[in-house]
């Protein structure tokens, strides 16, 4: 440690599945996520959330993809000693109809103006969030999450999809951390409280 | 019993933190609002930090989190259970003891491989 602190990575062994379980977006300004002071220079997770004084209820609203099709990616990238992480969400909204068009007009409204707030759980369980604004009650660096490349199709035949693949972009100078709350809880507070979805 | 107090104007207010169980109850109905006062310390968030009518001092809600888990009743022992492949060796080995004793061939018969041993 003479010319820097590094920490090791050594996790518990055991398997591990891929792919997205739940998907939620939120308004950036909505949500002060608390998180505690690093130990030993080392970052912690997210361990509360809360929606800030004024926030619009509910705060969280879920998208609900076609089950095995969302992916979300990341890239870092450095110049000299500038540090990029790219991210990426893709996930599958089945059918072309009015509800679609609505929900893709909200998105380019959260991209033009203050960003897009994703919290979503992996299927190992894991919770992550990216395009977050406040941070132990003090706005953070700006991390812009946008609409950005989604397509769509009706297909030609019967069997064809129907409906679009929604495309999230985002960078920031790190990866994203974690959230150690539970998604039930996350529901709590979303469009589908008490939905039990 | 909690140490720490919501004040009364966030009585109501929902802050997802620990296992709510998806209840979505408001600060004035958890009784884990401890963990909360502990975030809050732990965050410095002013945002938390102002929830609170008590905050008592880290330490002593440390203390409190410890002597509350140790008074949880344990968990039911589990038995560990090896995985099939670390188990079968013993399971040969305890039937060749048995065979050995009664003066047999030492033979798996629950194996589902032919018997090579066995002359036509």
């Amino acid at each position: 440690m003479l010319c820097v602190q590094l920490v090791g990575y050594d996790r518990d062994c055991g398997a591990v599945s891929g792919g997205l379980s739940d998907v939620g977006i939120f308004d950036p300004y909505d949500l002060d996520f608390t998180q505690a002071a690093e130990i030993s220079g080392v970052a912690q997770p997210y361990t509360a959330l809360a929606e800030r004084d004024g926030a619009a209820t509910p705060s969280i609203y879920i998208v609900n993809f076609q089950i095995d099709n969302g992916e979300w990616t990341w890239k870092q990238t450095v110049n000299g000693c500038s540090v990029k992480y790219e991210f990426e969400w893709i996930l599958q909204l089945t059918e072309n109809s009015q509800l679609l068009t609505t929900f893709l007009q909200s998105m380019d409204r959260g991209a033009c103006c203050c960003g897009i707030g994703i919290i979503f759980r992996l299927n190992s369980g894991k919770m992550f969030v990216a395009g977050e604004r406040f941070v132990n009650g003090t706005a953070i660096t700006r991390f812009i999450i946008k609409h950005d490349g989604s397509d769509g199709t009706s297909g030609k035949l019967l069997d064809d999809y129907n409906g679009a693949n929604l495309h999230l972009k985002g960078s920031y100078t790190r990866n994203l951390y974690e959230f150690t709350g539970t998604w039930d809880d996350v529901l709590a507070i979303s469009d589908q409280a008490g939905s039990g979805s | 019993m909690p140490l720490s107090e919501i004040k009364d104007e966030y009585k109501n207010k929902v802050v997802i933190f620990g296992n709510n169980r998806g209840l979505g109850l408001p600060l004035g109905q958890r009784a884990d609002i401890d963990l909360l006062a502990i975030m809050a310390h732990e965050s410095g968030n002013h945002n938390l930090i102002k929830l609170f009518k008590t905050l008592p001092p880290l330490a002593d809600l440390k203390k409190a989190k410890t002597e509350s888990e140790l008074k949880r009743p344990a968990a039911p022992p589990v038995e560990k259970k090896m995985p099939s492949s670390a188990t079968q060796p013993n399971k040969v080995k305890i039937k060749a003891n048995k065979a050995e004793a009664q003066g047999e061939s030492a033979v798996d018969t629950s194996s589902t491989e032919p018997n090579t041993n066995t002359t036509q």
